[in-house]
This record gives C-alpha cells, sequence and structure tokens, in this order.
C-alpha cells in the first residue's frame, strides 16, 4: 500500500490516564496512577522502572487481563486500533470482544517462560492452540503453522521441538516457543514483560536479537517492560521511566543515555554494570538508596525525593511535580529539572 | 521403564498382601476362639468341640493352617459358609457383581460431578453456594441418613420410587435402574464431598499458575482456561482418589448396601460378621487387602501414565 | 469467611455440648421411660414424638449428645495418643523409623476404615470404651502422617538446630521444641478426627455393631426408627439430622483452623 510511512505515524494503541487501584481494607493501593503513552507501528517502547514502579500493571491492563472487580479500580482508557481499522477502548470491550484482541491484536510475552507454558500439552498443541484461537484452521494445519513459526525463529530440530513437552525444553527454549506462540497470529503489538530477566545472559541477547529481527520484518510495535537499561539500548525507540505508579520520564532512547532529565533515571543509569575497560569491582554499583516507597504509603510531593541526591525542602517534599517537558521529545517529572539537567534554558 | 516399575511395585505389593493376610488370619483364630466352638455353640461339650476341630484341622498349628488356607484360596477355595453350609467362593461371586456396579456408577458419577461443577467458571457466582453445600452434605451426613432420607423423599412420601432391594439386570433393565438410583446417589453423595475438597483445593493452586494467564493471553475463554487449561493440571489427585476408593469399595458400600438390602459384599460382610461366620469374614477380609494393595497399584501407575514430566522422565 | 465457618462450627459445638451436660435439666422425659404412646408424631407433648416403646424422642436425641461427644472426643483422644508419638518420631529421626512407619501408615490410610472397625469390634466385643479404643486404633494413621509431615517442616528450622547444637535428646528436642509448632495443626486435625470418629461409630452403630442398648446412641436410634420409617420418620430423620449437625460442627472448626 502506498503512503505506509504516513500511516507509521499515527499510533496504533493510544493509553491515556490509566489508573489501577486496588482496594484492601479500608485503603485503596494505587499500583498505576495516571500513565499515559501511545506506540506507532514499527515503534520499541520501553517502560523501564523497579520492580514495584507499576510496569507490569500496566502491561496487563493494556492487554486486559486486570479484571475490575470490588477491590480493582481501572479507569482511563487503553484506545487500541484493531486490525479491522476499528478503533475500540481495550477496558470497556465485552469479554468475547477482548478475547478477539488477545493474542490476535496483542500478544504477551512473560517474565516466566519456566511456568508460562502448560506442562501437560506438547509444545505443538500449545502454539496450533493460539493459532486456532483466531483463525479458522484445521488441527493438521494449525500444527504446520506451528512448526512455520518455530523455523521463522530458528529453534533447531522444530519437528522434535513440536512434539516435546515444556519440561524438556531449556528457559531459552520456552521462551522462544512462547515467541511463536505471540506472534502466531500476527498481532500488531506485542508486550513483552521482563521476558530476558529469568535467563542467562547470551540467551538474553539471543531473544532481543530475534525480537529485533521479528519487527523488522512484520513491522509489529512493541512494549518492552524491564527494568535492565542496558536491554532497553539495543530494542528501544524510546523510553518511559516509571516510578512508584507513575511516569517520571518520557525520552527517546539516544537522549536517554546523553542526558536524562530526572534524578532517579540517572541514578538508574549509574547503577548499570559497565563492562568497560577499567573493570570497576562490582561493588562501585552505584546502587539507590532506599526502596521504592509501597503504593499504599506515598511520601508526600515528589515520590522520590526520600531517596534523591538533589532533595530540596519545602520544594521536593511540598507540591507534586507535574510531567513538563525539558527539551523537544523528552518530558520529566520533577521540580529540579533546570537545575540539575543539561538542558539550555 | 515401566515394566521395571510395574515389577518394583509388585515387589511390595505381594509381601504386603501376604503379612496383611496372614495378621487377619491369625487375629480372627485366635482371638475369636476355634471355630469349632463357635460351630457348636458355646454350651458344646469339649470332647465334641476337640473332635470337629480334628475333622476340619483346626487342631494343627496356627501356621499350617494358614498356608493351607492361603494354597486353597489362591484356587478360590474358601471352604463353606458356617451359617449357610454354602460355598463361600460362589457367595462371593454373586454378591460380587452388585457391589462392583454401585461403587462403579458411584464413584464415576460423584468423580465426574465434583470436576464438572467445581470447574464451571460461573461456578464463582451462581452454582457456588449450591456446590459448597452439597459438599458438606456430603462430609458431614453419614450415608446411611442420606439414604434414609432418600427413601423417606423419594418412596414413602413421593412414592416414585422402590425404597429397596436389588433386581437383576436379567428382569428388566428399567426395573434394574429404578432400584439401582438411590444407592446410587447416596454412595456418590460421600464421594462427591471428599472429591470435590480435593479438587478444588487443587484448582486454586492450577489458578496461581503463569500459565492460566498464558491461555488468557491467547484469547482463552473462561470456559476453556477452567477445561482445559486447569482442569488437567487439577485432576490427577481425583483420580488417584477416586482409584483409592475404587480399592476401599467394600468398605463404602458396607453402609449403603445394608440401608437398601441390596445382596452385594458389603451385606454380605455385615451379615458374616453378625453371624461370627469366620470363613466368609476372612475371604472378604483378604479381598479387602488384595483389592486396596491393587488399586494403589494401578493408580501410581495411571499416575505416573498421566503426568508427562514423569511419563518422559 | 473462613472465620465465619469457624465461628459458625464452634457455636454448634457448644450447642451440642451444652446438651449433652445439661441433658437432664433440660430434657423433658427420661429417656429410657417407655409408655404405652409408642410411635407417636410430633405433639405439644413428644415434641418429635415417641419410638415403638413410647418413649420420648426429643430425651433420647438430646441424651445421645452425651454418647456421640464422649465417643467422638475419646477416640480422638486415643487416635491422637497413638498417632502423635509415631508421628513425631518418625519425622524427627527420620532413616530407618521413617522408612518403617511411613509405609506401615500409608497401608492403614488405605484401608477402608469402617471394615477394620467392623472386624476389631467382632473380636472384642461392643461396649463403649471398645468402641473408644476400636475407633482410636483404625484413625491414628492419619494423624499420624499429619504430624510426621509438620514435623518434618518444623525440623528444618534453625531453632531446632539451635538445639540440636546445645546438645538437647531427641525427646526434649520434640517435647520442647517440636510438638509447640504442630500442636496447633495437630489441634485442628483433633476437630476434624471426632467428626470422622462420630460418622464411624454411628455407622457401627446402624449396621448394629454399635454400643448395646439402652444407651441412647443417635446411630441406633436411626437403625430401629428405620423400621418405622412409613410410620414416624422423625424417629429416625431427627437422630440422623443430630448426627450430621454434630460432625458438621466439627468440621468447619477443624477445617477452618488450617
Amino acid at each position: 500500500m502506498t503512503g505506509s510511512t504516513e500511516r507509521r505515524s499515527e499510533p496504533i494503541l493510544a493509553v491515556e490516564e490509566l489508573e489501577v487501584g486496588f482496594s484492601v481494607g479500608d485503603r485503596t493501593i494505587r499500583a498505576v496512577n495516571g500513565v499515559s503513552f501511545s506506540i506507532a507501528p514499527s515503534e520499541a517502547l520501553a517502560i523501564v522502572g523497579e520492580s514495584g514502579s507499576g510496569k507490569s500493571t500496566t502491561g496487563l491492563a493494556v492487554m486486559g487481563l486486570i479484571q475490575r472487580t470490588k477491590q480493582v479500580h481501572i479507569s482511563g482508557q487503553v484506545r487500541l486500533k484493531s486490525k479491522t481499522g476499528r478503533v475500540c477502548d481495550v477496558l470497556e470491550l465485552p469479554a468475547r470482544a477482548l478475547r478477539q484482541v488477545r493474542g490476535n491484536d496483542i500478544a504477551m510475552i512473560f517474565q516466566e517462560p519456566m511456568s508460562s507454558l502448560n506442562p501437560v500439552y506438547s509444545i505443538g498443541s500449545q502454539i496450533a492452540e493460539a493459532v486456532a484461537l483466531h483463525r479458522r484452521m484445521s488441527r493438521a494445519d494449525s500444527l504446520a503453522r506451528a512448526l512455520e513459526l518455530l523455523e521463522q525463529l530458528s529453534v533447531p530440530n522444530p519437528d522434535k521441538c513440536l512434539v516435546s513437552y515444556p519440561h524438556q525444553l531449556s528457559g531459552g527454549m520456552r521462551q522462544r516457543v512462547m515467541i511463536a506462540m505471540a506472534l502466531s497470529c500476527e498481532p500488531r503489538l506485542l508486550i513483552a514483560d521482563e521476558p530476558t530477566t529469568a535467563l542467562d545472559v547470551t540467551v538474553q541477547a539471543q531473544i532481543i536479537e530475534l525480537l529485533k529481527q521479528v519487527q523488522a520484518q512484520t513491522g509489529m510495535a512493541i512494549i518492552f517492560i524491564t527494568h535492565n537499561l542496558g536491554i532497553v539500548s539495543e530494542i528501544a525507540h524510546r523510553t518511559l521511566v516509571m516510578y512508584a505508579g507513575e511516569v517520571v520520564e518520557s525520552v527517546s532512547a539516544a537522549e536517554l543515555f546523553e542526558r536524562p532529565g530526572m534524578p532517579y533515571t540517572a541514578a538508574l543509569l549509574q547503577s548499570l554494570p559497565r563492562i568497560a575497560a577499567d573493570r570497576a569491582p562490582a561493588t562501585k554499583l552505584a546502587a539507590i538508596p532506599g526502596s521504592v516507597p509501597s503504593a499504599g504509603a506515598l511520601p508526600t510531593g515528589c515520590r522520590f525525593h526520600p531517596r534523591c541526591a538533589h532533595f530540596l525542602a519545602k520544594t521536593c517534599d511540598a507540591a507534586r511535580p507535574m510531567l513538563e517537558a525539558c527539551a523537544p521529545g523528552h518530558w520529566v517529572r520533577c521540580h529540579r529539572w533546570r537545575d540539575i539537567g543539561d538542558f539550555a534554558a | 521403564m515401566m515394566l521395571r516399575l510395574v515389577g518394583q511395585r509388585l515387589l511390595y505389593a505381594i509381601p504386603t498382601v501376604f503379612v496383611l493376610t496372614a495378621l487377619l488370619f491369625f487375629s480372627v483364630t485366635t482371638i475369636l476362639g476355634s471355630p469349632a466352638s463357635m460351630m457348636l455353640g458355646e454350651d458344646a461339650s469339649p470332647q465334641a468341640i476337640a473332635e470337629l476341630n480334628a475333622q476340619y484341622g483346626f487342631d494343627r498349628p496356627a501356621l499350617e493352617q494358614y498356608v493351607d488356607w492361603l494354597g486353597r484360596a489362591m484356587h478360590a477355595d474358601f471352604g463353606r459358609s458356617f451359617t449357610t453350609r454354602e460355598p463361600v467362593a460362589s457367595a462371593i461371586a454373586a454378591a460380587l457383581p452388585v457391589t462392583l456396579e454401585l461403587a462403579v456408577l458411584s464413584i464415576a458419577l460423584a468423580a465426574l460431578a465434583a470436576v464438572t461443577l467445581n470447574s464451571l467458571p460461573t461456578a464463582r457466582r451462581v452454582i457456588r453456594p449450591l456446590v459448597v453445600g452439597a459438599n458438606l452434605v456430603g462430609i458431614a451426613m453419614p450415608n446411611f441418613v442420606i439414604g434414609i432420607a432418600l427413601i423417606f423423599a423419594f418412596s414413602v412420601s413421593l412414592r416414585w420410587l422402590p425404597s429397596t432391594g436389588w433386581v437383576p439386570w436379567s428382569q428388566g433393565l428399567s426395573t434394574h435402574v429404578r432400584h439401582l438410583v438411590m444407592p446410587v446417589l447416596t454412595l456418590s453423595a460421600y464421594y462427591f464431598g471428599a472429591f470435590s475438597l480435593v479438587y478444588r483445593a487443587e484448582l486454586r493452586e492450577a489458578y496461581r499458575r503463569f500459565y492460566i494467564r498464558t491461555a488468557r493471553a491467547k484469547g482463552a475463554s473462561e470456559t476453556r482456561v477452567a477445561f482445559k487449561h486447569a482442569l488437567p493440571n487439577a485432576v490427577l489427585p481425583v483420580i488417584t482418589f477416586a482409584g483409592l476408593s475404587m480399592g476401599q469399595l467394600i468398605g463404602g458400600a458396607v453402609v449403603t448396601e445394608t440401608v437398601f438390602s441390596m445382596p452385594g459384599m458389603g451385606r454380605l460382610f455385615v451379615g458374616a460378621i453378625a453371624g461370627r461366620d469366620f470363613p466368609v469374614m476372612l475371604a472378604i477380609g483378604m479381598l479387602v487387602v488384595f483389592g486396596v494393595v491393587i488399586m494403589n497399584l494401578i493408580t501410581d501407575l495411571l499416575y505416573r501414565l498421566v503426568n508427562p514430566q514423569i511419563r518422559l522422565g | 469467611m473462613i472465620r465465619a465457618a469457624a465461628r459458625i462450627g464452634l457455636a454448634i459445638v457448644l450447642l451440642v455440648a451444652a446438651c449433652a451436660i445439661l441433658a437432664p435439666a433440660i430434657a423433658p422425659y427420661d429417656p429410657a421411660r417407655s409408655s404405652l404412646d409408642s410411635l407417636q408424631g410430633p405433639s405439644a407433648a413428644h415434641w418429635l414424638g415417641t419410638d415403638e416403646l413410647g418413649r420420648d424422642m426429643l430425651s433420647r436425641v438430646i441424651y445421645g449428645a452425651r454418647t456421640s461427644l464422649l465417643v467422638g472426643a475419646g477416640a480422638a483422644f486415643v487416635s491422637l495418643l497413638i498417632g502423635a508419638p509415631v508421628g513425631l518420631f518418625a519425622g524427627y529421626l527420620g532413616g530407618g523409623a521413617d522408612r518403617l512407619a511411613v509405609p506401615v501408615i500409608d497401608l492403614f490410610i488405605a484401608m477402608p476404615g469402617l471394615v477394620l472397625a467392623l472386624i476389631i469390634t467382632v473380636m472384642v466385643g461392643p461396649s463403649l470404651p471398645n468402641l473408644v479404643i476400636v475407633l482410636g486404633l483404625v484413625m491414628w494413621p492419619s494423624v499420624a502422617r499429619l504430624v510426621r509431615g509438620q514435623t518434618l517442616a518444623v525440623r528444618e528450622m534453625a531453632f531446632i538446630e539451635a538445639a540440636v547444637v546445645a546438645g538437647g535428646s531427641a525427646g526434649w528436642i520434640i517435647r520442647r521444641h517440636i510438638w509447640p509448632n504442630v500442636a496447633r495443626v495437630v489441634a485442628a486435625q483433633f476437630a476434624l478426627t471426632v467428626s470422622l470418629a462420630i460418622i464411624t461409630s454411628a455407622s457401627l452403630s446402624f449396621l448394629g455393631l454399635g454400643i448395646p442398648p439402652p444407651t441412647p446412641d443417635w446411630g441406633s436410634m436411626v437403625r430401629s426408627g428405620y423400621d418405622y420409617i412409613g410410620v414416624n420418620p422423625v424417629m429416625s430423620l431427627a437422630p440422623g439430622a443430630a448426627i450430621a449437625f454434630t460432625v458438621l460442627g466439627f468440621y468447619l472448626l477443624g477445617s477452618s483452623v488450617e
């Protein structure tokens, strides 16, 4: 089709003011707080944060995998442009329509490749199920499609893999199977929730490379949820940094490493192990003191202020900072970005 | 590998059967007194008892008697009943099919109902209170109380079903089934409660696993998640339990058969107990031991066969 | 939800216990006194009617609570007395003791309890003390299995190692350190065992091998009432309901403590 370059800029997913809260007793724990972002085809967006930052909850909510109940409150919008071209709000879809979106328009892979596959079914039948749920296909055809996917993901001995059971495969292989399952219906958006965290380093690199290849081939958008900024540098075009349930910085991948706007982001960057020439011992990791506040007991003002090296009394602990543009395409949630960042006024 | 496993299990099972039957034999023969005194009554003269003991070989050493008894038992010869003088083997041959049918139907019905009803995703809201209620009835109400309540409702009040008795297949299928409805319901009520308890605990565990989330992410419906993804991972303990229950079928059927006057193993056993009919007691006791050991073996093997993690190593 | 179930269970158990203790005060008649008004349905004079000997059913059901609780609690106590030490030592000592105990426990759990109880009862003869012992003998393996599992878990904890290093003997460590940690679960199991004992003893009575008459016993009452189900259904259904009610109480109490 012509004009595909223009279409690229048009987002396929737009999240606006997403809120997820859990009632525990008479308190409400706000796990995700006014998160907004959008993603276009062929784009790779990284959502970065420590555990407890709300990044995984955001991913699950986009997938419609968090159910509203008396204890679970979700608001905001998750607008998805589906394959048919219609725009719908994932949060408001009835169950049946939601099932058509899952696996078909949006697919998801998870952190736990060891336990994300059903132990009682063969790999082939689990991938074939994903195909058959959205395509009218015979069992033989969907198994053939499963084989094709495994070949495409350069799984060695794909025939053998098809008839194996999850416990017979290594963690890296299982994650490949999960990816095959996710790609089976050619989704337009893939949410990868820490897909490499449980794997060892060489396998991590292989999986990242694989996802990049698939994206280049299919033009699929990827939301990459991770706590590892090293991975961000390898795959992401844009990065969303989350802290205590809110977005604290939104920045292009290049600028993220050049000039982070938020002290939290800068601290995260410093804690990255550098395998550089100076061979700094591991003890030199600049770990951030303290830990993410629990969503039930948030500090006043800037949520990061108790841990921040640039904390200024009566400013940082007074008002909650807004997300401000500090440079073109770069937003930051910090009262002091002008003082501490490398931004021309 | 499977064959080696079967061999290994049999190696344990066979001595177990011998030890238990010996235990049964010695305790019954020594504690109950000599069979002859039992046959002749307590007032019989010592001389008459001694004569009869000699005639039946009851005066021999206990071990010799046990070996002799076991040897005959291997050839399905359990001697004759003291009370009816009928061969024990033929009494058992007549009673066993009745119990087998009752137990198989009840256990199958209970397992099917427990797994299906507890799996239904809507059950959480609509059916769950009913299922929980039925579970509690099955657990708290003794079998005979359920049976009598059913008889009161369906036979005495509504007059829909015959209250007691048993009619063989040959006298018409519908009469046979009509006599079987209440006994099967009674016996399955207990198993339903027990199976549900086990299955619900397993199901809760299965729903915590990440493959459930994967299935939902694929776009599977809640019904599909429940029956295709959670059920197979939660059902094994129910299969095990059902298998073990089959091994105990005589124990399970004792009360139900008594309530509904069914001519099965349970009632044969109760009759033997009441009449101190020592050969019948021993024969059924041995069958119980045998059934338990065999079903334990089969269940164990089945468990390995169903679970790919064990099957394929 | 769970706490509500436990509360209901406790309320039922207390109610039944109150009936058992206060039976002479609250029962309207002497449960053993027969009269000419036999097999009557419920009336103002006899709320649950009378049995075939003209005895007041309500009074008999109230007095029956005594037998049931006595047998249930007694049997559970006996099973605890055998099962707890076996489980504690097998779990704590491990090795040979454990390898010997576990198959025996498993085997006895697999045996149908009622059949076992019938055989032993016919050998020793039915009487209240015998019944308590027989049921205890049948039920101890489940207690032993539970206690063993709990002991295994507790044994791994650090303070046990400290006690071993301090030179404590096995018996002392079990008494001072393991038992207090296992006792809570055992208490829950105790309530479940009572409920099972009440069902089994009622079943034995129904089969004619329970407590001999004239002691008012729910299982025997159901048995004799069953013969008159067409005439006076309350005669079997009322004691049947009493059994179910009591068992439910102990079951709710025991299953919600875990």
